[in-house]
């Protein structure tokens, strides 16, 4: 079986566990913050130090700074 | 001359400054920037037209331009890891000389420096960056020079503002003096000595990733 870049984040994501704080590097690690399981609670950080982010936005929910 | 530009990739960058610093023609800059703009945007613009001649990041991929310049040797460059890059700006604008941080001991970018065991740990000397002109870009500012930024555009913005010698500010709105909660200034006005609400602004994005709408 050849694993895609969404099947291993998907995996990533079974190490989740509910109150963990995750630091998400760039790349395929990033694809994690959408198969955070349902009910979970975790706090995802990005690259540049912010915590509290979530999934990809859907387009025309871009907000460029 | 040495120049710090804030920002983090394209978001928040000082898009007006970078254009007028091309128009003066000024050459053989240093910039101190956490990354490199890409191939004709931001940064970009200046190895155009040869007008940097070292860079002092974090990370400069994104940028064809700036490969070819490192490798043939037209480009000097000196790398940091992120976050201490960060500090070292940050303890720049604080007056602190130098500090201590365990990133990059054991490693290159440990090669030459002070290493010393606190704690039982080993850290690496880093010390302070500072530079005679900042171009940072806020949110919205005051003509007191009071900024406020947003959401990542507060990357490097800040600390840039307060380690350089002269900092100039562009805002997207120039609001009147009295306007900001003071509780809620990000840069007080104390660190900026020129401010002007940029002409228009791009806000290019380096990587667009969105996610489908599952029906």
């Amino acid at each position: 079986m050849v694993w895609s870049r969404d099947d291993l984040a998907k995996r990533a994501a079974q190490e989740l566990r509910d109150g963990y704080y995750v630091n998400l590097g760039i790349g395929i690690p990033t694809l994690v913050a959408n198969f955070i399981p349902a009910g979970m609670e975790v706090t995802l950080q990005s690259e540049n130090g912010m915590l509290g982010i979530g999934p990809f936005p859907y387009e025309g929910r871009k907000t460029p700074t | 001359m040495t120049i710090m530009s804030g920002g983090f990739g394209l978001c928040g960058i000082a898009e007006n400054l970078i254009l007028a610093i091309r128009a003066s023609g000024v050459k053989g800059l240093t910039f101190i920037s956490n990354n490199a703009g890409v191939d004709g945007f931001g940064l970009g613009m200046l190895l155009e037209t040869r007008q940097i001649s070292k860079m002092i990041s974090s990370y400069v991929g994104e940028n064809k331009l700036f490969e070819q310049m490192f490798l043939s040797g037209e480009l000097k460059l000196e790398f940091n890891p992120q976050g201490t890059l960060a500090e070292r700006i940050r303890a720049g604008g604080a007056g602190i000389p130098a500090f201590f941080t365990k990133t990059g001991y054991g490693t290159l970018v440990a090669e030459g420096k002070e290493c010393r065991e606190f704690d039982g740990e080993m850290y690496v000397m880093e010390t302070a960056l500072k530079a005679d002109l900042a171009i940072v870009k806020a949110w919205k500012g005051d003509a007191e020079g009071n900024l406020l930024y947003r959401k990542t555009s507060r990357n490097f913005n800040p600390m840039m503002a307060a380690a350089a010698q002269i900092t100039v500010a562009e805002v997207e709105e120039l609001v009147p003096v009295g306007s900001f909660d003071p509780d809620n200034i990000h840069t007080p006005g104390i660190y900026v000595d020129r401010i002007l609400q940029g002409a228009a602004y791009e806000k290019r994005i380096e990587q667009r990733t969105t996610r489908k709408k599952v029906a």
